[in-house]
């Protein structure tokens, strides 16, 4: 009896199907795997860049530079179908942040389905800049009906350097919200 | 009527008495009196089966302490019917020479040599009530010379004594020798070995008396059964871990923190794909062992020839232990 208590275990591990995790990387701030999958920077992202919700309710994408060097300004538009979400509100980033807060500014034209981001960074008698990643704003989206939304960066896009000289943008990366039915 | 024919009627009328108490007389001792049928031969020789049937007699009446009728009586009364008493084996016949000798119980009994099987059987019947009091049957396959035996144990059995134990144990001996000599033994043994050692490795290694070999078995088993068993628990960790690593990494914003939490999502990823093959190698060699371990207990079950030689050591020990215990009786008394 108590050889098959010690045996026992042994024939659930013959016997059981072992599996590997599912290896997928899709945190879209991920620079390896960005590179692997042909994203040149600097980029620019949504993170999260996928996420599901139903109507009525409300989701944070957050706009993130990816691999910048010495951006002080950028102006950013937002392409969005209007007749499905609601832009309810933009907040600053993190990135152009410095001992003050950096300016930020936005327009939400409803009629066209954009959104213009304006955000400088400046010191207390001239512009900073930052380098690496991170975000320049936060807007969330409140989704009216179900359906894949898709928001996009605008070619209007641009970054500049504390020169005012244009830092080129090598990627800019859709988001995807995917909307079902509130039950 | 005169006085001559007077005494004469008496004389008769005396003489009369005399001979209805004396058939009464003789009807009460006969009534106490067990009929024991010679032995009914089957391919064993009339000489042999007479031999067989006296010793029968001679056990019955001398050691089981009962009154038997004489066996030329017997064959007298029979033969005036033209019966021949050593072909009387059944129930139907020996209520038929019961009822012809007027006797209350009969024995009737048969040895049958059937190839090389011995049946042994033997009845004690009730002629009044019509039943069969008590029975025996014991087949055997060995030699002629165990039938001296066996007619002895029959004796004993048929009037439910226990058998002394020398007769007993030949009885065991002979019935072991039998069961090995069929092959009964062997299969019975080997059959028994390889399902031990297929239930749990080195069991049947351990029944068939190689107990180092079955410890070895066993050990082998459970140590790789035991590495089997790490690699498992690292494989359901690694997994764990993953998924944790993985939580973090999606809702990581910090390029550094991705940068760790992905590195340790491949190196947990890595780590359960190793577990696995090796988990998968050790129960390859576990279950190729396992059938090696059965096909051993199988190969290594002793022959019959080894099985009868194992019978006459364990039985010639077995009569010293007695004969040592009687002794030792003895010399308390």
């Amino acid at each position: 009896m108590h050889s098959i208590k010690l045996i026992l275990p042994i024939i659930i591990i013959f016997i059981s199907c072992e599996k590997l995790p599912v290896k997928s990387f899709d945190n879209p701030l991920d620079i390896t795997q960005s590179e692997l999958i042909g994203v040149s920077f600097p980029a620019l992202v949504f993170f999260p860049d996928n996420v599901s919700i139903k109507t009525g309710e409300t989701v944070s994408l957050g706009v993130y530079a990816m691999e910048i060097n010495e951006l002080s300004g950028a102006y950013i538009q937002i392409n969005y179908e209007v007749q499905k979400v609601n832009i309810t509100s933009v907040l600053p980033g993190q990135l152009l942040h410095s001992i003050t807060d950096p300016f930020f500014n936005y327009e939400n034209d409803t009629l066209s389905g954009k959104l213009n981001i304006y955000t400088t960074s400046y010191g207390l008698d001239t512009l900073k800049d930052s380098s690496g990643t991170g975000s320049l704003a936060n807007i969330e989206f409140k989704a009216n009906v179900p359906g894949k939304i898709i928001i996009q960066y605008t070619d209007s896009t641009e970054f500049v350097d504390h020169n005012d000289n244009t830092i080129k943008i090598k990627s800019k990366l859709p988001g995807v919200i995917n909307v079902s039915e509130k039950n | 009527m005169n006085m001559t024919d007077h005494i004469r009627s008496n004389t008769n009328l005396c003489h009369k008495t005399i001979i209805l108490i004396s058939f009464l007389s003789f009807s009460t001792i006969r009534s106490q009196q067990l009929i024991v049928l010679d032995i009914a031969p089957l391919n064993i020789t009339d000489e042999y089966i007479l031999i067989l049937s006296d010793h029968f007699r001679e056990i019955i009446s001398t050691k089981l302490d009962k009154q038997i009728m004489p066996v030329e009586t017997i064959r007298e009364v029979l033969s005036q019917d033209k019966v021949n008493n050593r072909w009387c084996a059944e129930k139907w016949c020996a209520k038929e020479i019961g009822k012809l000798i007027s006797e209350e119980e009969v024995i009737v009994s048969s040895i049958w040599k059937d190839q090389n099987i011995y049946r042994i059987k033997g009845s004690l019947v009730n002629i009044n009530s019509d039943t069969v009091t008590n029975w025996h049957e014991f087949n055997f396959a060995g030699e002629d010379s165990s039938l001296f035996n066996e007619v002895e144990y029959m004796a004993y059995k048929i009037f439910n004594k226990s058998s002394p134990p020398e007769i007993q144990n030949k009885h065991d001996f002979i019935n072991e020798r039998s069961l090995a000599l069929q092959g009964i033994t062997e299969k019975n043994t080997r059959l028994k070995a390889t399902l031990l050692s297929t239930a749990v490795p080195g069991l049947g290694q351990y029944y068939l008396k190689k107990k180092v070999v079955g410890g070895v078995w066993l050990s082998a088993q459970l140590i790789l059964g035991s590495l089997a068993l790490r690699e498992y628990i690292i494989w359901r960790n690694s997994y764990k871990n993953f998924y944790e690593f993985e939580d973090l990494y999606l809702t990581s914003t910090d390029v550094s923190d991705i940068e760790n939490y992905r590195n340790a999502m491949i190196t947990t990823y890595d780590l359960a794909k190793s577990s696995i093959i090796q988990r998968q190698q050790y129960t390859n060699i576990i279950s190729g062992l396992w059938l090696l371990n059965i096909f051993h207990a199988y190969v290594i079950s002793p022959s019959t020839e080894k099985i009868l030689e194992d019978i006459s050591i364990k039985f010639s020990h077995k009569q010293t232990t007695n004969e040592f215990q009687l002794r030792l009786i003895l010399a308390l008394n």
